[in-house]
């Protein structure tokens, strides 16, 4: 478990969220826990703010809906990656390599940080 | 978000079931997820109170979750919602004004009728004989042309006499009857339009009876001597010119 716990930065979530249902479908509870997992713990959510994110996603139509149940037996509501929402994957994806290389590179400018 | 989505408009369809339908499910979602996890939290040995603490406190404000999941679902009907109001509202407006507007107008007409109708019934006591106002048509038949006359003129036409405005001659005259009488009548002259007293005649007896009495008895020869007390008629005279016996 790490020391600190990051906030997310804006837009993030997104890609997070479609990153994880592209494995298959999960509802939103399962969807927070393979997010935590994955970021080995890294990544502060506040677990409600994923709920409105899953439904203006679906809104969008990257994702579609039906009610199941749980493993615990709790009637609860499925998310799957739609085709659209897996090209969005994709091209949020390389939205997102493209920013980190950038910043990346900025910071591993060769010289040194003076400690404040 | 872009602005659309502000509005409430997505690229996929709303949802089309009941809007109660739709709410209950958001609910349910969120509650299954605080449910869950503290289960979870109570499988580490937490007791169940403190375990459902803290999955709320995890999950963050549920109301304020709920309310914005909802605006993503229900947004279409929120913002036609708004427009149906904004529209019933001009509606009502517009409404309110045209009744206003059609009760001045009616108010107007109505004055304008009154103050016609009274013009009419003052220009009627002053004139006689005049032919109702109707409209007259007029021109060829290709164009044919409506003239309706003015009331305005109604005061420049001229005045005549009112039909009860007559002298009547009466006894031994050419041609008994009655003469238009104007204000400047005199016996003499009514006589003169019924061709002048007749043979038998008796011209130093002519009576003037007015308002069922003689008022006079004239003299007319002797007027006609001297030239002097003609004798002004007044409406509605009766003048007789009785017969000679000599």
């Amino acid at each position: 478990m790490a020391e600190r716990r990051d906030e997310l930065l804006p837009g993030t979530l997104d890609v997070m969220v479609l990153k994880v249902l592209s494995s298959g479908s999960l509802h939103g509870y399962a969807v927070a826990n393979r997010i935590q997992v994955l970021s080995e713990d890294v990544l502060r959510v506040e677990e409600g703010s994923l709920y409105p994110a899953l439904h203006r996603m679906e809104r969008r139509g990257w994702i579609s809906s039906s009610w199941g149940r749980s493993e615990s037996n709790r009637r609860a509501k499925f998310y799957r990656l739609t085709r659209t929402g897996r090209r969005r994957l994709g091209e949020q994806v390389a939205a997102w390599e493209r920013l980190a290389t950038g910043v990346g590179r900025v910071l591993a400018a060769p010289f040194r940080v003076r400690p404040a | 978000m872009s602005i659309l989505e502000r509005l409430g408009l997505y690229a996929t369809r709303p949802d089309g079931r009941a809007r109660a339908e739709i709410e209950t499910d958001i609910r349910d979602e969120l509650e299954m997820h605080v449910a869950e996890r503290a289960a979870a939290i109570a499988a580490t040995g937490v007791t169940e109170e403190d375990a459902r603490h803290q999955a709320e406190a995890l999950f963050g404000s549920v109301d304020t979750v709920y309310a914005r999941c909802r605006a993503t679902q229900l947004g279409e009907r929120i913002m036609l919602q708004r427009i149906n109001f904004a529209i019933l509202l001009l509606a009502l407006v517009a409404l309110a004004g045209v009744v206003w507007r059609a009760e001045q107008v009616t108010t107007d007409r109505d004055a304008a009728f009154a103050d016609l109708q009274e013009r009419i019934a003052s220009l009627q006591d002053d004139v006689r004989d005049v032919p109702p106002l109707q409209p007259v048509l007029a021109g060829t038949a290709s164009g044919q042309l409506v003239r309706v006359p003015m009331v305005g003129q109604l005061g420049s036409l001229p005045r005549r006499a009112s039909p009860s405005a007559k002298v009547y001659v009466l006894g031994k005259v050419d041609r008994p009857g009655s003469v238009e009488w104007h204000n400047r009548l005199t016996l003499l002259m009514a006589l003169a339009e019924c061709g002048g007293a007749s043979e038998f005649a008796s011209l130093s007896k002519v009576r003037i009876i007015r308002n069922k009495r003689v008022v006079r008895e004239v003299n007319v020869t002797e007027i006609m001597r001297t030239g002097k007390g003609d004798i002004e008629l007044e409406k509605g005279d009766r003048v007789h010119v009785p017969e000679s016996f000599f």
